[in-house]
């Protein structure tokens, strides 16, 4: 996002005290979260172009909405599910396809085409971990989310669930077909090469 | 056990640890079925290489934008509906022609207007209010701040 573009408009400033939050506080969630939430966008969007302006909108939301934060969630929370909304909302707007689960019993694939193979092998190599990060910016926005909370995060699902706005079991079911979709995926590859 | 008992209690394990080693019940199934074995060995693998994923450095251009975020005033595109409401009036004034045309009797003159102008007119008013609200576009214009 070119901020010297946008800070170029002529439209009026507008008096900065009533929207402006503490900047201290901004500053100090700045230093937490910016990487934090720049690597959520990574793995959501698959991208760093996307990744970058999504950060920056989320950090511009937090910055307008930071003084009225009434504290209802957790603040962690408010940050996650803004960092969670901005990115599957730039997600819906791609519409791109997701990885589908057609490949049904891909381990008896394996088993079949590779007696010899360790599954672990497949992860050794950088550029199979690559296209693992990219494979999760592929899957559906929900299990893209809650996989990335999981992993990334290391967030238990109770926190993950109150960040979706969804029940627990919603998200269990999320991370669950996430993994699978993403098994499928990575191995059905592998088998095809 | 059944395949998609093992396969569900394997997938709840990799839930609550990074490292799941069968054992009992499910040793016993994934030394008798392969395609459960297979599918065990296929699950960890994933689930440690999630685990291991490396993180990302935002850019020095990024970092530099998010630290200039407190030094610029926001103007919320949600409060500046003016622009947006004199534009659509002023797209509004060609669809009104043909009454104006129709109240001086001019028959000729309404009916080519009503034919070129009501659509375009339609269309650019559309255009103009309904796609910033409905089809996305920024939340926010950034100011300079005034010193």
């Amino acid at each position: 996002m070119n901020l010297d573009r946008m800070a170029n408009t002529q439209d009026p400033p507008q008096s900065a005290a009533s929207v402006l939050p503490a900047r201290p506080q901004f500053n100090a969630l700045l230093q937490e979260y910016s990487e934090r939430v720049y690597n959520h966008a990574y793995r959501m969007l698959g991208n760093r172009e996307d990744a970058e302006e999504a950060t920056m909108d989320v950090f511009l939301k937090i910055h307008h909405g930071l003084a009225d934060f009434r504290g209802d969630a957790q603040l962690s929370t408010w940050i996650w599910r803004i960092t969670t909304n901005v990115c599957l909302s730039r997600r819906t707007k791609r519409r791109e396809p997701t990885v589908s689960m057609e490949v049904e019993n891909v381990e008896e694939v394996i088993a079949d085409l590779d007696p010899t193979s360790n599954p672990e092998e497949v992860f050794m190599k950088e550029e199979t971990r690559e296209e693992l990060a990219r494979s999760i910016a592929e899957l559906p926005g929900q299990e893209a989310a809650a996989i990335t909370l999981f992993y990334l995060e290391g967030m238990k699902y109770e926190e993950i669930a109150a960040i979706l706005g969804v029940p627990m079991g919603t998200v269990g079911t999320a991370v669950h077909r996430g993994r699978e979709r993403l098994r499928k995926k990575m191995y059905a590859e592998r088998v095809r090469i | 056990m059944k395949c998609e008992d093992f396969r569900a209690l394997v997938q709840s394990a990799l839930d609550v640890a990074v490292d799941v080693a069968l054992s009992g019940e499910l040793l016993d199934h994934a030394e008798a079925c392969l395609s459960c074995k297979s599918y065990y060995e296929s699950s960890l693998a994933l689930h440690r290489a999630l685990h291991r994923l490396p993180r990302v450095s935002p850019s020095a251009g990024l970092v530099t934008s998010l630290n200039r975020i407190t030094q610029l005033d926001f103007v919320p595109v949600k409060l500046s509906w003016g622009p947006e409401i004199r534009l659509a009036v002023e797209m509004l004034i060609p669809v009104t022609l043909p009454y104006i045309a129709q109240a001086f009797s001019l028959d000729l003159l309404q009916h080519a207007l009503e034919m070129l102008m009501l659509p375009m007119g339609l269309t650019l008013f559309g255009i103009a209010v309904l796609k910033p609200r409905f089809l996305g576009g920024p939340e926010y214009r950034i100011a300079p701040q005034q010193s």
